[in-house]
């Protein structure tokens, strides 16, 4: 069964023969004869259901959670320790630096870090280390790195290796195929898809990988509530419609932008200028993603550019209906990317009519930041003059 | 001003309203909002508007700033989190909810975690485990033998060792209970039971005074991801509208059920703090003047007809959990590990069925479980 029909017909079955899956909220079940009494924080049925779709997307088991950073925060329960050693990249999604910077490392977790683009770096800090996390297309810079060598370089040091894949999505990358040992999304963005539900999901082949996470994941309760479970669900009947789409939006909006004169950089997997182009086309054949970046002159500008959109929306997250912009630099930690650069989330709407959106934000911030400066480098004639 | 009324009022009133005028709570599910001009742009793990609204509630109910999380169990890994690092020591009960030990023991241990357990029945050994201790947690009542312990002096002795108290009041609920007011730095419960009410949320509350220690909960929160998430966040609050009549009306039934249990010929002990036999009876008449709980624990002689108890009931359903609408009975045994409770033990979470129908459930089930006793004892005579 192709990926298409899988996400169409689901994997189970309501008992009622309805079409549209059940949403039981029980959190108490009754015994069963011989057995114990499920509780909700061990016995999620909707939850179940979309592993089971996202399992088989990857050829894995896949665990849900209540959202990406339960996941990432249950791998890390999981298999660190006092004394354990986690790799993690300089840039990419900051709040796993936070995570590391103010819990893990009270608890006596080494952290190690490495440059997205040196490989070398990585090889090194993963000697004797425990975990390391990649991410590619990597947040908000979209740096792509080659899997199967961070793969390689990990298992040489002992470590295993997490991909987060949150940007490309099973349809477009299965890092487990690669050699990764746990595939984690944020499942809030692509996956469920219209910005209605947080969640996280991590996918493995490893059975007693998976089994030390469902018990943590019960231990600390991080189990995915059903109702997001179920939205969950029904969001992925469309993920093979969706996805493609914001792909060839993006790659289209990304050739424009690139072309644009007040436009300093564009970063985008799918343009043959992006420096990992040739991994890009390996590793992602369907596409560069539905996410790109690009910089104006400045912070002020691209803050203006950010404020001046009216189709697209100014606001933070993605991967759902709606094509999003947001300058990244206000967000996270200071230094951690370029004050002029815009990440965009590219939704469903129509490339025209997104190009006339950017073009006219662009050209009012620009505008906006020569008539400041001509303000500045012209002081006001005296009224006397 | 609203915070002058009764919990009644409190909880029927709610402290926000629905900018559309509605009398139902806006849901809203959005996980990312517009940037607010010149500020950022919210994300769902730290603006939850529904889950906000709950806690305010909650907060205001215990005189608190409130945090409510995912599950009563992402609220403890929050505490433990923001509190606890290698080298930092807990202090642990030896008997009570037993999820506790397992997170101590599989995971806390292996973070460089001291964790230090103790016997609730002794005090000096709660204190030594106090002793330059980063935090303690009690449990009162107790699950599931509704021990208690006295708050107010637990909070001196936790105090003394440099500890911060955390109390479980998951089986009190706020409206009997308000460990704050008697010492305790972190009031904890799983909402899934009374507060929700229905048997169909999953979620944890945290109460506290300290703001300091209110933000680090809510940062840990974020970071790992532990929010409610809207729908039962929504499904929490509607529960709350009823939890001042549900409560009263369980616990009277809960009390009605323990004195006729006590009197019940095949009964070996009943466990309820509201009883005057109870070893804690005058504690609880201190602690809990309102009432002790909708949930009791009695004894049959063994493993063996508890068991044939619990499978033998009709109106009560035989299932885990507490504090929801429906009565329901579970052999601990079962589900704890072994040699921590009586193999003859069955708790009990009263609901709000009418108490005679209880009555004749529950003696029907034991007079069921103990005959079929005497018919093997004869057969294997």
């Amino acid at each position: 069964m192709e990926h298409d029909s899988l996400l169409v017909r689901g994997l189970v079955d309501n008992p009622s023969r309805g079409l549209s899956p059940a949403l039981d909220r029980s959190t108490t079940f009754e015994r069963v004869p011989g057995g114990n009494s499920p509780y909700g924080r061990g016995h999620a049925p909707v939850a179940a259901e979309a592993e089971a779709i996202l399992g088989r997307l990857e050829d894995a088991e896949a665990t849900l959670f209540a959202s990406g950073m339960t996941a990432w925060t249950s791998l890390c329960l999981t298999v660190l320790g006092q004394g354990a050693v986690l790799v993690i990249p300089t840039s990419g999604y900051y709040e796993v630096e936070l995570l590391a910077a103010n819990v893990l490392a009270r608890f006596g977790v080494e952290i190690r870090r490495y440059d997205l683009r040196d490989a070398e770096g990585f090889r090194r800090a993963c000697a004797g280390a425990t975990l390391a996390v990649v991410e590619t297309p990597s947040n908000p810079t979209l740096t792509v790195t080659d899997l199967a060598a961070a793969a390689g370089a990990a298992q040489a040091g002992g470590a295993l290796l997490c991909c987060d894949n949150t940007f490309a999505t099973p349809l477009v990358q299965r890092p487990l195929d690669l050699g990764a040992d746990i595939v984690w999304q944020s499942a809030t963005k692509y996956l469920g898809g219209h910005s209605d539900l947080l969640a996280g999901v991590l996918t493995t082949r490893d059975s007693a990988l998976r089994e030390r996470l469902v018990w943590t994941r019960r231990t600390i309760g991080g189990v995915l509530a059903p109702d997001p479970s179920w939205l969950l669900l029904r969001g992925l009947r469309t993920l093979h419609l969706r996805v493609p789409r914001q792909i060839a939006t993006t790659t289209e909006l990304a050739r424009r932008l690139e072309a644009h004169p007040d436009v300093t950089a564009v970063h985008y997997p799918g343009l043959p200028s992006h420096p990992e182009y040739e991994i890009a086309l390996r590793q992602m054949p369907a596409g560069g993603g539905g996410v790109l970046a690009f910089e104006l002159a400045d912070g002020a500008t691209a803050g203006r550019c950010e404020e001046a959109v009216r189709l697209i929306r100014c606001a933070t997250s993605l991967g759902g209906v709606e094509t999003l912009i947001e300058r990244r630099a206000r967000v996270e930690p200071e230094g951690r990317v370029p004050e002029g650069l815009l990440r965009v989330a590219v939704g469903l709407e129509d490339a025209d009519d997104l190009w006339a959106d950017l073009a006219q934000a662009i050209e009012s911030a620009v505008a906006q930041t020569s008539a400041a400066a001509s303000a500045r480098s012209s002081p006001a004639a005296s009224p006397l003059s | 001003m609203l915070r002058a009324v009764e919990p009644d009022s409190l909880l029927v009133r709610g402290l926000a309203d629905n900018p559309s005028r509605g009398l139902s709570p806006a849901l809203d599910r959005s996980t990312t909002f517009e940037n607010a001009s010149g500020g950022t742009s919210p994300y769902g793990r730290g603006h939850a508007p529904v889950a906000e609204e709950a806690e305010t509630l909650l907060g205001a109910l215990e005189d608190a700033g409130a945090a409510v999380f995912a599950s009563g169990m992402t609220a403890w890994t929050c505490i433990c989190l923001a509190v606890l690092g290698e080298g930092a020591a807990l202090a642990l009960p030896t008997s009570g909810y037993y999820s506790l030990e397992g997170f101590a023991s599989e995971i806390l241990e292996r973070f460089g975690v001291e964790v230090r357990r103790y016997d609730a029945r002794e005090r000096n050994d709660f204190r030594r485990a106090c002793e330059g201790a980063a935090l303690a947690i009690i449990e009162t009542p107790s699950n599931p033998l509704l021990t208690l312990t006295d708050i107010a002096r637990a909070a001196d002795d936790a105090h003394a060792g440099g500890a911060l108290l955390c109390c479980d009041s998951t089986f009190a609920t706020p409206l009997l209970q308000r460990p704050l007011d008697l010492g305790a730095d972190l009031a904890w419960q799983s909402a899934t039971k009374y507060l929700a009410g229905h048997s169909d949320v999953l979620a944890g509350v945290v109460t506290t005074r300290d703001d300091d220690l209110r933000a680090r909960l809510v940062w840990v929160r974020r970071s790992i991801g532990g929010v409610l998430a809207p729908d039962p966040a929504w499904l929490l609050l509607r529960g709350l509208r009823t939890l001042s009549v549900r409560v009263p009306r369980q616990v009277a039934s809960a009390a009605e059920l323990a004195r006729r249990l006590a009197d019940h010929p095949a009964v070996r002990a009943v466990h309820y703090p509201g009883l005057p036999g109870h070893p804690d009876h005058g504690l609880a008449l201190r602690q809990m003047p309102a009432g002790c709980g909708g949930v009791l624990a009695f004894e049959l002689p063994d493993g063996a007809s508890a068991g044939r108890c619990e499978d033998g009931v009709r109106l009560a359903r035989c299932a885990t959990s507490l504090g929801g609408f429906e009565t329901l009975i579970e052999r601990r045994a079962r589900t704890e590990p072994e040699g921590r409770v009586p193999e003859g033990l069955l708790r009990l979470s009263v609901g709000l069925e009418d108490v005679d129908d209880l009555w004749a459930d529950l003696t029907q089930a034991i007079a069921g479980a103990v005959a079929r006793a005497d018919a093997v004892a004869t057969t294997e005579r």
